[in-house]
């Protein structure tokens, strides 16, 4: 079983070199599994970089958790679905139609604050860490030693009303 | 039991998306996952739930077919500085407690894992991997993600 999900972590998780599970993935399962560590804000800001990455066009290839980004995605601009303890049970059951590119670039053009979902039926936590110490930014630590901010301003809307 | 799975070759998707600003081109990589999808199945529900207490909901997360599209569509809203999804009218932030739930792993009670610049001693991934030690000391950056052909289940 700790060979699937080190296979997982290497090809899902931290897909990082195309054809190979890498050392990076392989440490960090390591880590997890002997010390017990929680690897949610690795994998986070690990997308982070790779939207960071993918804008200043140095890295051409989405290489992260995309599944994790894909289930959040949906839980937010699917129709309102009751009774989902699981994100993941959601974007299973309620995942959105199959469309072209044209029409998920048009579909975003005209997503306003109306057509969200704010407060999708899995989320149990209504606080969120937005600020550190003084500072309005969380700061969060990657895989590959970058450190990385998540800037949030406490004004704006974080999702959450 | 052996397992013979179908393995098909990764492939990898161009798509091009733009918007008014700037023409940005993305290349998302897709993985066939078939093969690994099909050994998760394999697993019965006591062994899925033991699996979900150690690693979180990776199974389920394994079985997502992500629509490369969206994301492709997604990331063009994505405001680096900000570091948010910017819309007409509001903005959307990825929050490490939404992505807890997501993983299934929750935070409470727990560290945080901290990248440290030290390699897994072979031995180590060995005993994990349950020998074929020989096939790692090779000095290799990592192992073929095809391995998951040699896995069997019980």
């Amino acid at each position: 079983m700790d060979v699937i999900a080190l296979v997982v972590y290497g090809v899902l998780v931290f897909p990082n070199q195309e054809d190979v599970v890498d050392y990076e993935a392989i440490g960090v399962f390591v880590v997890v599994t002997t010390r017990a560590e929680n690897p949610v804000s690795t994998i986070l800001v690990d997308t982070y970089a790779t939207l960071d990455l993918w804008h200043e066009r140095r890295k051409r290839k989405m290489a992260c958790c995309l599944p994790a980004l894909y289930v959040w995605l949906v839980s937010r601009i699917g129709e309102r679905a009751v009774g989902f303890k699981c994100p993941v049970e959601l974007a299973l059951k309620r995942g959105p139609e199959p469309r072209g590119g044209d029409e998920w670039k048009q579909f975003f053009a005209g997503l306003n604050e109306t057509k969200i979902q704010w407060q999708p039926s899995w989320k149990l936590r209504s606080c969120l860490i937005y600020y550190c110490g003084k500072y309005p930014n969380v700061p969060l630590m990657g895989l590959n030693a970058a450190s990385i901010t998540t800037r949030c301003r406490p004004n704006d809307n974080l999702g959450i009303r | 039991m052996e397992l013979e799975l179908n393995m098909g070759s990764e492939i990898e998707r161009d798509s091009e998306s733009s918007n008014l600003k700037k023409k940005l081109y993305i290349r998302v990589l897709e993985n066939n996952l078939t093969g690994l999808r099909e050994l998760g199945q394999r697993l019965g529900p006591i062994q899925r739930g033991i699996f979900r207490k150690s690693y979180g909901n990776l199974l389920g997360l394994l079985e997502v077919k992500v629509q490369v599209l969206v994301v492709t569509a997604l990331a063009q809203h994505y405001d680096p500085p900000m570091k948010c999804f910017t819309f007409l009218d509001f903005q959307l932030v990825l929050t490490l407690e939404e992505h807890e739930q997501i993983l299934d792993l929750p935070l409470e009670g727990r560290v945080h894992y901290k990248h440290l610049e030290q390699h897994v001693s072979i031995p180590t991934l060995a005993g994990i991997m349950k020998a074929h030690l020989r096939e790692l000391e090779r000095g290799v950056k990592g192992f073929p993600r095809s391995i998951w052909r040699h896995i069997y289940i019980n």
